[in-house]
């Protein structure tokens, strides 16, 4: 499904991922963990095709996104930012992705993503005047409005309150569940080992661990997160 | 060739809606062009002959400076919360993505001109002959020219620190020709010369129009592709 291979990208004389090489299977969930400043992002733009590796090669259902564009509509991607146009209602923003993408019958689909994300009440309300974590919640809707078979989220749990992480939590499960490949990137231990089939540890822009969340070492994790390894 | 369409529409109607609500492009070219010739309007005599002579200079001016200013502002709500990285992942040509964005530019352009413009004739004095439709062509073939190059470097200047600088750095050395001919045209028929003289001052703008508009095209996908 996803193959990425030597890739390696640099920012300025510093090396952010150096020769990865993976390849991840269609309808898996998989984590990618790290410390700040491990590579996880980078990686995950680089397989949006929002920036392009220094080398190295990239194959989403055998095509390069960075060279075929078509394959991009395959992908959802929300990021720390939102993607979202703060003068716009939410309606509004997520009518002219809808336009966008092409969706059949998009009034329909608007509403199921926002009832997905607990935003149906506020539909009207220009996105300015949503707290974050709201903002949040629409960007995740905007990522799935075109129902992706690859999603790409990076670090979907950073400013959501308990409930709604749940909430997201059910989300991913029932997504992965009817076949999306998910890809993404967190600092919960806890989290990653109970949406995902497959954990990543990154560090220094290596990979250095590849495990099943059962096998998983969860001191080495602690150890990383301490900066002791 | 539906799909181009709808997503020109869609791109297009966007910036409007958006705009209709921030005002802050419209008012940012308006208040700008405004200011200068307000200024210019000051520094000359009432004496019509002088105000004719210099208001072709004046108008391009402030066309010229207030427009490297506000279009700057159009690209940057893109920047906002990344939404141009959605655009550059959506499944949009790039080349659309730039004609939608020139379009509206130009939409801009014209319209902050059409309230403009009736403030520029009465406070210069001008007379009414020259507000004919081949001043309409020539306003709206500068105009072009601006949003083609503008909407070009508004993305290259939205990467660097000092972007609102940067702007009319890199823009205005490239519209000297457009700002030179559409004077030049403007003068013609503000002074009611031989309409034979207009015609090579229109072939320069819209060649120069058609060729920017080529290039920034095919320049766009490499510089919002990163």
């Amino acid at each position: 499904m996803i193959e990425l291979i030597q890739i390696g990208k640099r920012y300025g004389w510093r090396w952010a991922l150096k020769e990865l090489n993976l390849h991840i299977h269609e309808g898996e969930c998989t984590a990618f963990m790290g410390a700040n400043g491990a590579g996880k992002t980078t990686l995950l733009k680089i397989i949006a095709a929002l920036t392009s590796p220094s080398h190295g090669q990239i194959r989403i259902e055998g095509q390069d996104p960075h060279q075929n564009g078509k394959i991009k509509k395959r992908i959802g991607f929300a990021g720390h930012q939102t993607f979202l146009y703060g003068d716009l209602t939410v309606e509004e923003n997520l009518a002219f992705y809808s336009t966008l993408y092409g969706i059949p019958k998009a009034e329909r689909r608007i509403e199921q993503v926002l009832e997905q994300v607990g935003l149906k009440s506020r539909r009207q309300e220009r996105v300015r005047s949503l707290s974050r974590g709201l903002q949040q919640r629409l960007s995740l809707a905007r990522a799935v409005l075109h129902n992706p078979p690859v999603l790409l989220l990076d670090e979907p749990f950073s400013g959501l309150d308990l409930r709604f992480s749940e909430k997201l939590k059910d989300l991913i499960k029932n997504l992965n569940r009817r076949g999306t490949t998910i890809l993404l990137t967190t600092h919960e231990l806890a989290t990653a080992k109970e949406l995902c089939t497959r954990l990543l540890l990154l560090q220094n822009g290596h990979l250095q661990l590849d495990e099943s969340p059962a096998a998983f070492p969860t001191k080495s994790w602690f150890a990383l997160l301490r900066g002791q390894v | 060739m539906n799909a181009v369409c709808r997503h020109l529409a869609a791109l297009i109607g966007k910036d409007l809606r958006i705009e209709s609500r921030s005002k802050d492009v419209v008012l940012t070219l308006i208040l700008f062009a405004l200011t200068i010739v307000v200024i210019f309007n000051f520094a000359f005599d009432a004496d019509a002959e002088q105000s004719r002579s210099a208001a072709p200079g004046i108008l391009w001016a402030a066309i010229a400076f207030s427009s490297s200013i506000g279009l700057g502002r159009a690209f940057s709500r893109e920047q906002e919360e990344g939404c141009i990285f959605a655009l550059v992942l959506s499944p949009i040509d790039p080349g659309v993505l730039y004609s939608a964005k020139f379009l509206g530019n130009l939409i801009f352009l014209v319209f902050c001109e059409a309230i403009f413009l009736p403030i520029f004739w009465i406070l210069f004095d001008l007379p009414g002959h020259v507000l004919q439709p081949m001043f309409g062509l020539v306003l709206l073939l500068g105009s072009a020219g601006f949003a083609a190059v503008g909407t070009l470097f508004s993305a290259i200047a939205a990467e660097s620190r000092a972007r609102e600088l940067m702007l009319p750095i890199l823009m205005l050395p490239v519209l000297v020709p457009v700002i030179l001919a559409a004077l030049n045209g403007t003068r013609v028929l503000f002074d009611q010369l031989d309409r034979a003289d207009l015609l090579p001052w229109i072939k320069l703008l819209v060649g120069f129009d058609l060729i920017f508009f080529v290039i920034c095209f095919l320049l766009y996908p490499y510089i919002v592709g990163e």
